[in-house]
C-alpha cells in the first residue's frame, strides 16, 4: 500500500467552531502565516519519512483550511517536497474555470517533473455558496469540466468548446503536463453516480470521511462498474481517506486525542445550507451521506474506520482491515489533530514504523 | 441580420438539413439550397458528407463565398486518413474563414479528426460540441446554431466574445 499525508493547513489560533462561514475578523495574519509554515514543515517531514504523496485540497471561508486555492500551496510544495508525489485532491471543479484548472495542473506537473496527482472534486456543499453556483447542476458541470481538462491536456491543436455550462472559442494550453498523456486522475465520491462516472472515464476513485462499511460497498460498486466498462481497476485506483494519530503506545495516542481541538465539519456547520442542500439533487443516490457526516465519539470513529489512532502496531492492524475490506491501495491520511511536536512525532512514526509494514499489503 | 460584417444575409446549405437546426439558422439568414448564379455573396454550411462539395465550391468561387461552416465533416478521419487527397491537397488555396464542428461523441466524424484539419489548414477553426454525436443537429441544435450564426456573421473574429456578462445596471 501507499500512503499520503493530507494537511488542510488548519489555522492554529483561536477561531469560532461550528459555524460556516467563519467570520474573517478572527484571522490574525501572523498566525495564518505561522499555520502555513507549520503545514509546510509537516509536508517536508512526510517527504523525508517516506510518505508516497502529500495532499492538499480546496476549502473556503473557514479556519479548517488556509488553502482555498490548493494550487498555490502545491506550487510552493514543489520547491520543498523533493521526492513524494504532490496530490491536489483537489480543486472543486464545478465552481472553477476548467481551462484554468488544466493550466495550473499542467504547470504543477512541469514544475515537479511529473509528480502531480490530479484530483477532480465536486466540493463540499458549502463550496456552492462560496462562488455562488447552483449545487443541483454540480454533477453536470463536473462531468463537462473534466472532459474539457482532459482535452486541454491531450489536444495538439487549438480547439474551441461549445458545452452546456462552458464555452470557449480557442484553447491551447502551455505548458503541457510532463506526464503523458496526462497525470493520474482521481475523483471523489461515495455515491453510485460517482462510481459510474469514474468507471466510464477510466479514472481512480477516492472515499473521504466515510466508514469502512460504506466505502466497502461503494468500492465494490465502482469495481463492478469498471468491469462493465471493460477495464479492471487496481488497488492504486482506490483511495481511502482516514485521519491518523500515532504515538509510541495506544494509551499515549488516545490521551493525545482527548486533548485535541474539536473536529470541524464544513458540511454540518450551517443549518441553512444543510436544509437547502437537502432540497437539491446534490447528494444524488448517496444514501449514506447523512450517517457519514454524523457526529460520533472518538471510539466510534476508530471502530468504523474514520480514524487511525494508536501505536504503530495498532495502526497497522487498522490499515490491514482497510486494505482487505475496501480494496484500497492508497491511504490519504489527514492529521487527526494539530498537537505541535506530538504531531511531528506522529508523522515520523507513521513514516518509519507503519509505512514499511504496509508496503506489501 | 447577423452577418452584416461579412456582407451577406444568405446562407447556402449543402446536404441534409435537420429541422431543429435549420429553423434556428433560418431565423437569422436566408437559407438557400443551390449556389446562386449571379455575383451574390453567400455564407456556406455543410454537414458530414456534403463537406467535400462545400469546400470545392469555396475553392471555385472565392469571390462569392464569405465563410464556411462544416458540421461533422468526414473528409479526414480521426487517424488523419484523407478520403479525397486531390481535394485536400488544394485546400491550401482556401482563403475564406473556415469553422469545423465536431461532436465529442461522434464516431463517424470524431473530435480527433479536428487536429488534422487544423494541421493542414492553419486558419481552420475547430470547435467541439460537448455531448453530441453524429446527430448533433438534433441533439444540441441551439449550441450548433449559436456557433454557426456567430461564425457566419463575424468570421474569424468570432474568437472574441461580444455578448455581455453584465448582471444588472
Amino acid at each position: 500500500m501507499k500512503a499520503a499525508l493530507f494537511c488542510t493547513s488548519r489555522y492554529i489560533g483561536d477561531a469560532p467552531q461550528g459555524v460556516w462561514p467563519v467570520p474573517s475578523q478572527y484571522c490574525n495574519p501572523e498566525i495564518a502565516e505561522q499555520s502555513m509554515a507549520v503545514t509546510m514543515e509537516q509536508f517536508r517531514l512526510a517527504d523525508v519519512f517516506g510518505f508516497d504523496w502529500v495532499t492538499v485540497a480546496e476549502h473556503h471561508f473557514s479556519s479548517l483550511s488556509l488553502t482555498p486555492n490548493p494550487m498555490i500551496f502545491a506550487g510552493a510544495l514543489s520547491q520543498v517536497v523533493k521526492r513524494a508525489k504532490i496530490a491536489v485532491l483537489g480543486p472543486s471543479l464545478p465552481t472553477l474555470n476548467p481551462v484554468r484548472v488544466a493550466e495550473e495542473f499542467a504547470m504543477l506537473d512541469a514544475m515537479t517533473g511529473g509528480r502531480l496527482i490530479a484530483g477532480f472534486m465536486r466540493g463540499t456543499p458549502n463550496e456552492y455558496v462560496t462562488y455562488n453556483f447552483n449545487p443541483s447542476e454540480s454533477r453536470a458541470r463536473f462531468a463537462e469540466a473534466m472532459e474539457i481538462i482532459r482535452r486541454a491536456w491531450t489536444e495538439p491543436q487549438p480547439f474551441g468548446w461549445q458545452g452546456r455550462y462552458y464555452q470557449y472559442r480557442s484553447i491551447s494550453i502551455w505548458p503541457q503536463p510532463a506526464q503523458q498523456p496526462h497525470p493520474p486522475i482521481y475523483m471523489s465520491g461515495s455515491s453510485p453516480e460517482a462510481g459510474e462516472l469514474a468507471a466510464e472515464h477510466h479514472i481512480g476513485l477516492g472515499f473521504a470521511f466515510t466508514t469502512i462499511a460504506q466505502a466497502t460497498k461503494a468500492s465494490a460498486y465502482y469495481q463492478a462498474q469498471c468491469r462493465e466498462q471493460g477495464w479492471e481497476p487496481t488497488p492504486d485506483d482506490i483511495i481511502y481517506r482516514v485521519g491518523f494519530h500515532v504515538a509510541e503506545t495506544d494509551e499515549e495516542a488516545f490521551d493525545d486525542m482527548s486533548k485535541a481541538p474539536q473536529r470541524i465539519s464544513l458540511t454540518t456547520s450551517n443549518a441553512s445550507i444543510n436544509k437547502a442542500m437537502a432540497e437539491t439533487a446534490y447528494y444524488g443516490r448517496d444514501e449514506a451521506q447523512v450517517t457519514r457526516t454524523a457526529t460520533r465519539t472518538l471510539q466510534d470513529r476508530i471502530e468504523s474506520g474514520q480514524l487511525l489512532v494508536g501505536s504503530p502496531e495498532t495502526i497497522v492492524r487498522q490499515i490491514e482491515r482497510i486494505r482487505k475490506e475496501i480494496g484500497a491501495g492508497i491511504l490519504d491520511c489527514p492529521l487527526a489533530a494539530q498537537l505541535g511536536d506530538k504531531t511531528l512525532r506522529s508523522i515520523e512514526l507513521f513514516g518509519t514504523r507503519v509505512l514499511p509494514r504496509i508496503r506489501e499489503l | 441580420m447577423a452577418n452584416e460584417t461579412l456582407g451577406s444575409d444568405t446562407v447556402l446549405w449543402l446536404g441534409e438539413k435537420r429541422a431543429a437546426l435549420r429553423d434556428l439558422i433560418a431565423a437569422k439568414f436566408r437559407v438557400i439550397d443551390k449556389a446562386p448564379a449571379s455575383d451574390e455573396r453567400f455564407g456556406l454550411i455543410a454537414g458530414s458528407d456534403a463537406a467535400a462539395a462545400a469546400l470545392a465550391l469555396a475553392l471555385e468561387r472565392p469571390e462569392a463565398a464569405t465563410a464556411l461552416v462544416l458540421i461533422g465533416p468526414r473528409l479526414i478521419d480521426g487517424g488523419g486518413r484523407v478520403r479525397d487527397e486531390a481535394l485536400v491537397a488544394r485546400l491550401g488555396g482556401l482563403k475564406l474563414p473556415l469553422l469545423t464542428i465536431f461532436g465529442t461523441k461522434d464516431q463517424a466524424a470524431p473530435p480527433e479528426a479536428g487536429r488534422h484539419y487544423r494541421e493542414r489548414l492553419a486558419n481552420c477553426n475547430v470547435v467541439f460540441v460537448y455531448d453530441a454525436g453524429a446527430a448533433m443537429a438534433d441533439e444540441r441544435p441551439e449550441a450548433v446554431a449559436e456557433l454557426a450564426i456567430d461564425f457566419l456573421g463575424r468570421g474569424d473574429t468570432f474568437l472574441v466574445r461580444q455578448t455581455s456578462d453584465l448582471l444588472y445596471r
